[in-house]
């Protein structure tokens, strides 16, 4: 897809995931067993054959930068444009920072990259697609703008960070609002737009010359009446991950097949890092059920309801449930976690006790020993 | 398909371990010999990145044979394979080269055995290890006196008065190799093989040939029973063969396939799993490649299902090795708990009128 082009910016999360955001943003933080969240439109964007891709960030983005390496996982190699990254190239006041700051910062990645459309996305999208059907929708519609949706709502608690979207019967979008009051409206915009990219041009200087700095709130939102917006309804599974209980039911959802067959369907694989393990070993004394294992893991102990990460390695007698274990964890023999999620390397100490709620689930975080 | 191309271990293929033994041996140069069905293999390795021989000053490089103005032809036998390879090798002009075999399942690290070649001035060293005395005559065997120095050699005797069975690795100075095999090439009546020609010519010649004692785990997979078993021997409590040892790790390709999923109602113990499997049913002490499903209701045993079979609901299959995208439709019964191993080869759609009996081998 030569006339599509993609950025990705870093997006804010809330306080909540703030454990495992403490040295890492949301775009690494790990998801989905093998992942990491930006794997997810980083993989979107390759599958669907867009060759020009920028991630833009205003902070904490040496981690993403460490896992993106030289991109050549996700199939960027020396016949396609490239992985740009965007840093910011100003100081910035924490609650001036926005994408639209980043991009000013960076007018002339946008000036000299020749494609006619772009594909502006928070990078904690998670979802499988070929961007081509909404860029087809894009143009069929002769649209300014088009909202990727989802009706797919997240739970009211998060309500404040996300934009709901009216969408009239022809497709138009009649606004966008934020807050428990606007899940009515039906559908949630997914954090992905795809716009021409001189309108988005346009767009990042008037914002940034009228001190905006978010492009849904300071660019597309004043601007819905008198631009053609239309939203392209994404027809299967879509999240966001953006706070804590987000994070935790999201990847509750993955253990659902349905899901599991949609999000990693072979015909667009999601890519990440390329890691070296083995298959996963299931002991004698193994007991899994509903669970997704990535490769690496060893398995004596019981598994319900919860995703091991890579290398994890679960002891007998230990019992895991409802719980996510990221990768290189250690869960010793007689150990119990319930309603957990354990960042990396972590040691949990035989017997121990660990138990959260499902709506407060307990966090751990990496490397420490419990 | 060629012998270090067949898969093994529920993610590998042979040759990984050979090429994996390079790279924690520290050998940046490798050369591999190939010619019986050679794409697979080739392009498993592809540029060697898995084993990090893409950079710079490192490299692998796929040999097959070649026609040239007074050059090439078929590869005779190894030892004719190397000879004709021998302008590759001078291109890193070597001290010394390290022949090994790719098809068989073992981790070593060559640089102990250079090492020990070096301090007993061998011109020539043979890894060796002990083959259980009912198995010696299938082996080319060593005899060797105290300190390691070989003093005869058999190969495949019927009578066995050693067992010390070669491994098909072999150091050598490349000056020394290098002249027995244009003098091996020269005589027509030779097999061009390393065994059964380069290393008794050596000895003939009184040429100190050292015998290195390997201690590990090594097995061939030429026969189904032996890749059933080896596959198996990576299922007991304790493996013989660690495929979990960071110290010493076994490098593959790693296509992106997710991570597996097992189902509510699915039972997976003592087994090895890859990424992308699907589990719905029972799975008990197999190796499964990547990409497997394994249906509801369906019980699976003692068996290795290789990448991308399909395993429908209410399925049995008991001690069987079944080949890359197989299917089986729903009820199918494959194979028998004992002594004998089904095999069904890649691609077949199996239906479940079919006899479980129909695939047994040997």
């Amino acid at each position: 897809m030569t006339d599509l082009m993609g950025v990705v910016h870093l997006c804010e999360s809330d306080r909540t995931l703030r454990p495992l955001t403490l040295h890492r943003s949301i775009a690494a933080v790990p998801f989905a067993g093998s992942y990491r969240i930006i794997d997810f439109i980083m993989s979107n964007m390759t599958n669907s054959g867009v060759e020009n891709v920028a991630v833009a960030a205003f902070s904490g983005f040496r981690s993403v930068i460490n896992h993106l390496g030289t991109a050549k996982e996700w199939g960027f190699d020396a016949t396609s444009e490239g992985l740009f990254i965007l840093p910011p190239t100003r100081p910035c006041p924490p609650e001036r920072q926005g994408n639209i700051t980043v991009f000013y910062d960076n007018l002339d990645y946008f000036e000299r990259s020749e494609q006619e459309y772009a594909i502006v996305s928070g990078d904690n999208t998670v979802a499988n697609m070929d961007l081509a059907e909404p860029l087809a929708f894009h143009i069929e519609k002769g649209a300014d703008l088009t909202v990727i949706c989802t009706s797919r709502l997240p739970d009211a608690e998060n309500g404040e960070q996300t934009a709901y979207v009216e969408v009239a019967a022809d497709g138009k979008v009649r606004s966008i609002g934020f807050g428990r009051k606007k899940t009515g409206f039906g559908s949630s915009s997914m954090g992905m737009y795809i716009l021409s990219r001189r309108l988005l041009i346009e767009m990042i200087v008037s914002c940034a010359n009228r001190g905006g700095s978010d492009l849904l709130r300071h660019a597309i939102i004043p601007n819905l009446s008198n631009l053609k917006v239309y939203a392209y309804k994404h027809p299967s599974y879509a999240a966001i991950v953006d706070s804590l209980v987000s994070y935790y039911r999201h990847s509750m959802e993955l253990l659902n097949p349905v899901v599991w067959q949609d999000l990693f369907a072979p015909v667009r694989p999601i890519h990440t890092k390329r890691s070296n393990s083995p298959p996963v070993r299931y002991e004698r004394s193994a007991a899994v059920e509903n669970a997704l294992i990535s490769n690496g893991c060893r398995i004596a102990g019981e598994v319900r309801n919860s995703l091991l990460f890579r290398r994890v390695v679960v002891h007998k007698e230990a019992v895991i449930e409802n719980s996510v274990i990221m990768q290189d964890t250690e869960v010793e023999k007689g150990a119990t976690i319930i309603n957990g999620i354990i960042d990396k390397g972590v040691r949990i100490r035989p017997g121990t006790y660990i138990r959260g709620t499902s709506d407060n689930p307990v966090v751990i975080e990496k490397r420490t020993v419990v | 398909m060629a012998k270090p191309a067949v898969p093994f271990g529920g993610r590998y293929r042979i040759i990984d371990f050979a090429l994996s033994n390079c790279t924690n041996s520290g050998i940046d140069v490798v050369g591999v010999l190939t010619q019986y069905q050679p794409l697979v293999l080739s392009a498993h390795i592809g540029v060697g990145s898995p084993w990090g021989l893409d950079t710079k000053g490192k490299k692998v490089a796929i040999l097959p044979p070649y026609t040239g103005i007074e050059s090439g032809g078929w590869y005779r036998g190894t030892a004719n394979a190397v000879f004709h390879n021998t302008e590759f090798i001078e291109q890193w002009d070597p001290d010394y080269v390290l022949i090994i075999s790719g098809d068989h399942v073992y981790k070593m690290d060559y640089s102990l055995m250079l090492q020990f070649h070096k301090r007993m001035g061998a011109e020539a060293t043979v890894a060796v290890t002990e083959v259980p005395w009912e198995e010696a005559h299938r082996f080319g065997l060593m005899h060797t006196a105290d300190g390691g120095r070989i003093v005869d050699f058999d190969e495949k005797p019927k009578h066995p008065k050693s067992n010390l069975a070669s491994m098909g690795v072999y150091i050598f100075n490349w000056p020394t190799l290098k002249e027995y095999l244009i003098r091996d090439a020269q005589d027509p009546e030779s097999q061009n093989d390393f065994g059964r020609n380069i290393i008794p010519s050596l000895l003939k010649d009184g040429k100190p040939l050292f015998a290195y004692r390997f201690r590990g785990y090594w097995k061939d997979v030429g026969t189904i029973e032996s890749l059933w078993e080896a596959n198996m021997e990576l299922l007991d409590d304790n493996p013989p063969l660690d495929l979990f040892d960071r110290n010493f790790r076994i490098y593959s390709v790693t296509p992106p396939y997710p991570p597996e999923y097992v189902g509510k109602k699915a039972k997976v113990v003592q087994s090895m799993v890859g990424q992308g499997c699907q589990i719905y049913g029972e799975v008990e002490h197999c190796v499964l490649f990547h990409g497997v499903f394994v249906g509801e209701g369906a019980s699976v045993r003692d068996s290795v299902i290789m990448p991308h079979t399909y395993i429908s609901s209410g399925c049995k299959v008991r001690q069987a090795i079944l080949g890359t995208n197989v299917r089986l439709a729903p009820g199918t019964v494959i194979g028998v708990s004992g002594s004998q191993i089904s095999v069904v080869a890649e691609s077949t759609s199996v239906s479940e009128k079919s006899d479980p009996l129909q695939y047994l081998v040997s």
